[in-house]
């Protein structure tokens, strides 16, 4: 039986050197499907793009990205547990079908914070350049997901004037 | 002090030269390597670079990736069948001709300097011996023209042997290119991993325009070069069209080299006279004035911005140590060079400490209420 294994991988390897791994590509598109980001795109169409994502994996505690560094990519999260901290302040702490570092997607500016993988985690990256080639490509789709962008930032904003009202007046709410 | 090398570790300059100088022998070690497949490997580079636009066009237009290689590379197997069945005969017989011809260069260069020395005698009232000045030169031209006649042939050798693995080699790449570099690109450690794709992004857009610019400079210089030598009647039209429009590819030394091989040719010809002696340097330069005003701007830009002295020293020492194609390929090859250094140094740059407590303090003094 493990011969027949060896044998069937060996011959992967031979015929398709390159061949990309999709076990996690289903995975990933149905987390990808239940997100806001990805509301009114088809599932086909979310399938592709996830298909030319970046799987990574990280151990606990390994930093994930810095405060301050350059960004290019939105992380996914297929499995695990990743803090984001602004310094020494824990800002959240995101879980299995989360995405994080959207920001990058949208702009060159550094990051805002840190993320931190505060379990064994296995990640998908989606880079701002597969986003500018999905816009190339079908700019209808990509222009449906960079509305969802802008309306998960802009609510964020809100929420972040919100906080700050309520700490400078306190009786507002 | 003791922690002076870590320190100067850390600056991004140092770690910029040290992957540069990594990367730079393990290139040169993969080529000296691959070298009997090089020349292959360069030519399905340049055509990949030049046809991934119109594929990437017809996915977009909703074509399958493999139906959209499959169209362009129906394309380039038609254009490289048609030039092999209808120019390399061709060339190859005018290569022969222009060989024999060397054979009676003594007699041809005698009557070119006599109508050289009745034009000045009679009007600026200089004379020489033409026969004295011919024999001193002769030594020299001949030697030339074996040499050039030799580098040419095996050139175009190459080339014929190419012709067969570079379609294969540039459709692999078409198609499988992406997943080849994806999977690359999974090796870098997690730390590295989206600085490796910014600097792979900034730099490999740079070189791909680099590259779609000169493969069109070469095609309209020899198209127009080919085209005017025939008007003017001078022969070997094809073959100096696509040596003008190689040698118009190098910097600074283009300008002159390319008027060289249709001055010989002339020189060779049954009849070697001044007016056809202008006619092949007007057309070169009627060609470079085309590719200065129209092309240049439009497609390359300032993208090989090098120095001159850089550009002299490199041209030199790739022609000495590689003949022709080093001459060919020591611009493009110093352009990317030149590239990937400077995206690595800036990619490295804004992943560095200093950076990052510059941003820091950024941050902290337009939201402090956030930190």
């Amino acid at each position: 039986m493990d011969h027949d294994s060896d044998q069937h991988s060996l011959n992967r390897i031979w015929s398709r050197p390159f061949r990309k791994k999709s076990e996690w590509v289903e995975e990933a598109t149905a987390l990808c499907l239940a997100h806001c980001l990805f509301d009114g795109i088809a599932e086909r169409s979310v399938q592709h793009i996830v298909s030319h994502m970046h799987p990574r994996n990280y151990h606990r505690n390994e930093v994930i990205f810095d405060m301050g560094h350059a960004g290019a990519s939105a992380m996914l999260i297929l499995s695990g547990e990743v803090v984001i901290m602004a310094d020494t302040v824990e800002l959240t702490r995101l879980h299995q079908g989360d995405i994080f570092g959207e920001v990058a997607l949208a702009t060159t500016l550094p990051r805002t914070a840190q993320a931190i993988a505060k379990a064994d985690s296995r990640l998908v990256f989606f880079l701002r350049s597969d986003l500018d080639e999905w816009i190339e490509r079908t700019p209808r789709e990509a222009s449906r997901f960079l509305i969802n962008l802008s309306t998960m930032l802009a609510e964020r904003l809100m929420q972040r004037n919100l906080e700050v009202m309520d700490a400078a007046i306190p009786d507002h709410s | 002090m003791n922690n002076l090398p870590g320190k100067l570790m850390q600056q991004p300059f140092i770690q910029a030269s040290l992957i540069f100088m990594a990367s730079a022998t393990a290139v040169t070690m993969a080529a000296y390597l691959l070298y009997p497949l090089l020349f292959t490997l360069l030519l399905s580079g340049l055509l990949y670079a030049a046809m991934f636009p119109t594929a990437r066009y017809l996915t977009r237009r909703g074509v399958s990736r493999t139906q959209a290689v499959v169209a362009v590379m129906a394309v380039i197997v038609t254009i490289v069948l048609v030039m092999s069945v209808l120019l390399y005969p061709l060339i190859a017989a005018q290569l022969d001709q222009l060989s024999a011809r060397t054979g009676s260069i003594d007699a041809r260069l005698t009557h070119l300097l006599q109508q050289i020395n009745e034009l000045t005698s009679n009007h600026l009232h200089i004379s020489f011996d033409p026969a004295a000045m011919a024999a001193q030169l002769l030594d020299s031209v001949t030697l030339t023209l074996s040499s050039l006649q030799t580098t040419v042939s095996s050139y175009f050798n190459d080339v014929a042997f190419s012709l067969f693995l570079v379609p294969l080699i540039t459709f692999f790449l078409l198609r499988d290119f992406r997943v080849l570099r994806n999977q690359t690109m999974q090796l870098l450690p997690n730390r590295y991993f989206e600085l490796g794709w910014m600097i792979y992004n900034a730099a490999s857009s740079q070189l791909q325009g680099y590259l779609r610019g000169i493969s069109i400079q070469m095609a309209s210089i020899t198209l127009i070069c080919t085209a005017g030598f025939w008007l003017a009647g001078i022969d070997f039209a094809p073959l100096l069209g696509i040596l003008t429009g190689l040698l118009n590819l190098i910097p600074i030394f283009g300008i002159a080299l390319a008027k060289i091989p249709p001055l010989l040719v002339v020189l060779l010809s049954d009849d070697p006279s001044l007016t056809s002696m202008i006619l092949a340097l007007a057309v070169v330069f009627a060609a470079q004035i085309v590719d200065t005003a129209y092309i240049l701007p439009r497609v390359i830009a300032k993208s090989a911005n090098l120095h001159p002295v850089t550009v002299m020293v490199s041209v030199s020492l790739a022609g000495y140590y590689f003949g022709f194609t080093g001459l060919i390929a020591a611009v493009p090859l110093l352009f990317s060079a030149k590239v990937f250094f400077l995206e690595l140094l800036r990619g490295l740059s804004d992943f560095s400490p200093l950076h990052q407590q510059r941003i820091m303090a950024r941050l902290k003094q337009s939201i402090p209420h956030t930190l």
